[in-house]
């Protein structure tokens, strides 16, 4: 339904948002016709994307930079990270994923333990999945969803390889833990090992941890818990995060 | 991780923190203030969402309690004010005669820097830091039209004061 735009009035509303692009293709065609009768209003247009283009050119220099000691002074103020799991006291990662390969184990995590057993519990399997070498064959995000839901009971939205992310699924297993089945979709993100986790119980808080050497973003949402596991601390953790989260449920 | 992550907005803070305190020392002790709650209650920011604005909202918080804490007000917009103040009167020369490459770094700073504090933070947010209606509201703590509505007169503000910066330049070119 067309958005009326009967007078300058109603125009000068929707202004801002049709500078920056913001509206929808009715408004945006009301607006238009409005603009072409009213040369007041194309004025205010004008004075407003100009001002808005200046600001952009000079977003940098506007910004500035920050001095290099205050750089460091707010780095200093980051909380220490806890101690690690007992574990990789005495075992380094690598090794230990190997030890639960050769006695056949099946790694036993849940949401009761607490969100560091639980990460640390993802972290082991996420590092002992990937050493058993993924499926070479493509794997289908929709495919797997279906089959999914037809062995476990429960349906599943598996998020598809993205070229422009770089992402691409590689494996969708069922991992064990003391909830039952937990879906384990794996990617490889920029050739990176990228492990997401699929509970069917809600967790709690929304948390990122960092785990022997691993970053682990956890949340819960309609009765799921979700985790997205990445070696090391990429820059960009976050930003693929919010794509899982749109594309995983 | 994470602190890198937050670090990474280090200039954007700083940046708008010198706007909103007008002096260094200020502007650092306010950013300092916000990694300082940042890092504390990181735990309270959900994955996946925009970082850069959260960061926002806690450093303008954080800047608002401490004029609270002075006595002064926060931010006060009388809009009518406001309005009379700026007054968008007829353009004798169109923008691209006027604006965009010819104005100089300097002439924009003074421009941006003369606006009423309302109208340049929500301008500052939007054109500067590129973030989202929606996002600075939660930043300033007001309802979305109002931001909407000082982004508009922020931005028509700022070009009438581009506008007469020029037409004086030229003004006293042709009088030499």
């Amino acid at each position: 339904m067309s958005d009326g735009i009967r007078s300058c009035r109603d125009f000068e509303e929707r202004l801002t948002p049709y500078v920056d692009g913001d509206i929808s293709q009715d408004t945006r065609r009301a607006a238009d016709s409005h603009l072409a009768a009213c040369p007041s209003c194309r004025d205010h247009v004008l004075a407003e994307r100009t001002a808005r283009d200046v600001l952009r050119e000079r977003r940098d220099t506007l910004r500035g930079v920050a001095p290099e000691d205050l750089r460091r002074r707010c780095a200093a103020q980051r909380t220490p990270v806890p101690p690690s799991s007992r574990l990789r006291r005495w075992l380094p990662l690598s090794l230990a994923a190997t030890l639960l390969l050769a006695v056949g184990a099946v790694f036993l995590f849940g949401l009761n333990q607490g969100v560091e057993a639980l990460t640390t519990g993802l972290t082991l399997d996420h590092v002992k999945c990937f050493k058993v070498s993924p499926r070479t064959a493509p794997v289908d995000a929709q495919e797997a969803g279906v089959s999914w839901q037809h062995s476990q009971g429960w349906p599943l939205r598996v998020a598809a390889t993205a070229p422009t992310e770089e992402l691409r699924l590689v494996d969708v297993r069922r991992c064990m833990s003391s909830e039952g089945r937990v879906a384990h979709l794996m990617y490889l993100w920029h050739g990176q090992p990228l492990s997401v986790y699929v509970l069917p119980r809600a967790f709690g808080r929304d948390r990122i941890v960092d785990s022997m050497g691993h970053e682990t973003a956890i949340w819960s949402a309609n009765g799921r818990t979700y985790a997205v596991l990445a070696t090391g601390h990429p820059d960009d953790f976050n930003h693929i995060v919010g794509y899982v989260k749109t594309h995983t449920e | 991780m994470f602190a890198q992550a937050a670090l990474a907005h280090l200039d954007s803070l700083y940046g708008t923190a010198l706007r909103l305190t007008r002096r260094a020392q200020n502007a650092e002790d306010l950013v300092q203030d916000t990694y300082l709650k940042a890092f504390r209650s990181a735990h309270q920011f959900e994955p996946g969402t925009n970082l850069k604005a959260w960061l926002f909202t806690i450093l303008h918080n954080t800047y608002r309690n401490m004029r609270r804490h002075d006595g002064r007000n926060p931010v006060d917009v009388d809009s009518e004010a406001v309005d009379r103040a700026v007054d968008t009167g007829g353009f004798d020369q169109t923008p691209e005669q006027l604006l965009t490459r010819a104005a100089l770094d300097a002439d924009v700073q003074a421009a941006l820097d003369g606006l009423p504090e309302a109208f340049r933070q929500a301008v500052w947010l939007r054109d500067v830091e590129e973030l989202s209606y929606a996002e600075i509201a939660r930043v300033l703590d007001v309802p979305i039209g109002t931001v909407m509505s000082r982004i508009s007169r922020g931005r028509r503000a700022l070009y009438e004061a581009l506008h007469d910066r020029r037409a004086d330049a030229e003004r006293r070119v042709a009088t030499r």
